[in-house]
């Protein structure tokens, strides 16, 4: 190939993508006339060009978006279970300390009655009555 | 494209976000088709775009946000895939004119180019797919990509070349 046409095919190439200076400009115009392999050359990239423009859109089938509905639709689901398998955890956890914290009243607790099932303090009557208010008056 | 569907979509109503899936599809479909070939790789990842897409509505002010975003993701994507297509290509480095003449039956030009382009460094093809199969400009490309426009354009200028080399010597 002609030192010539190779040294400028790649500012030919540039002009078809991006502004070129007049300068360049008018070296690719006047070239573009003279030398027949120039030309050539230029006609070809100008076909190759064409040929791979997109002339349709293309598409990924009449389905597509359903599919993609149907996919968000299935990871809102997962996403709800994981949330109620995450709570699901503590749920057990606070169901055993309920349970101890019962079972630890009860074991305290002298009596077995619901106020002592759930910790409840208790103003027992002996225990009000044991204290004598005049015995702790001063003289 | 229409804000008023993109908001609607952006507040989680999921027949909005369907529109915009129709819609846009046909960018990314042929961006991932023309990498990647009519194959359920190319969808599987067109649905990841999307999904992804859907997880950042919120980030994005307005259609043309999404639109771009989707372009992006495409590529961000495809790129892994294609490198590790090329890694497992043994006869790439084979020299592609000698290997179009010596096929068992004679290529017409859209089988040579395909031929080319599939051995084309992922760089080049994905240049070649943005500016001349979908008409984005090289500005855009180079926001795309996160590279320069010289950049892009010294790619687009050796893919060029590429192609026409082996097309000149194999197409009769």
């Amino acid at each position: 190939m002609d030192q010539k046409v190779r040294e400028l095919e790649p500012l030919l190439l540039k002009s078809f993508d991006s502004a070129v200076t007049p300068a360049e400009q008018q070296l690719l115009t006047s070239t573009i006339q003279a030398d027949f392999v120039f030309r050539r050359n230029c006609d070809q990239y100008q076909r190759i060009r064409n040929a791979l423009n997109r002339k349709e859109p293309d598409t990924f089938g009449p389905f597509f978006a359903e599919r993609i509905m149907n996919m968000l639709r299935q990871r809102a689901k997962d996403l709800d279970y994981q949330i109620l398998f995450f709570f699901k955890k503590y749920q057990v956890l606070v169901i055993g300390i309920i349970v101890a914290l019962i079972i630890a009243n009860l074991v305290l607790s002298d009596e077995l009655s619901l106020r002592a099932l759930f910790g409840l303090e208790t103003d027992r009557e002996q225990d009000v009555f044991s204290i004598d208010v005049y015995d702790n008056l001063p003289d | 494209m229409d804000q008023r569907i993109f908001n609607r979509a952006k507040e989680g109503d999921l027949d909005s976000f369907r529109q915009l899936v129709t819609e846009s599809e046909g960018k990314v479909a042929g961006i991932l088709r023309s990498l990647l070939g009519p194959t359920q790789e190319a969808e599987d990842v067109g649905q990841e775009v999307y999904l992804q897409a859907y997880a950042s509505l919120k980030k994005l002010d307005h259609e043309q946000a999404f639109f771009q975003y989707l372009v992006r993701k495409a590529v961000q994507l495809v790129i892994p895939k294609l490198k590790n297509r090329s890694k497992h290509m043994g006869h790439r480095k084979d020299d592609p004119v000698e290997a179009i003449k010596s096929a068992e039956y004679p290529m017409d030009k859209y089988e040579i180019f395909n031929y080319v382009f599939n051995r084309m460094d992922p760089d080049l093809r994905i240049v070649i797919v943005l500016r001349l199969m979908e008409g984005y400009s090289v500005d855009e490309i180079s926001e795309i990509l996160e590279v320069s426009k010289s950049v892009v354009l010294d790619r687009l200028i050796q893919a060029q070349q590429e192609i026409r080399s082996v097309l000149v010597e194999t197409v009769k």
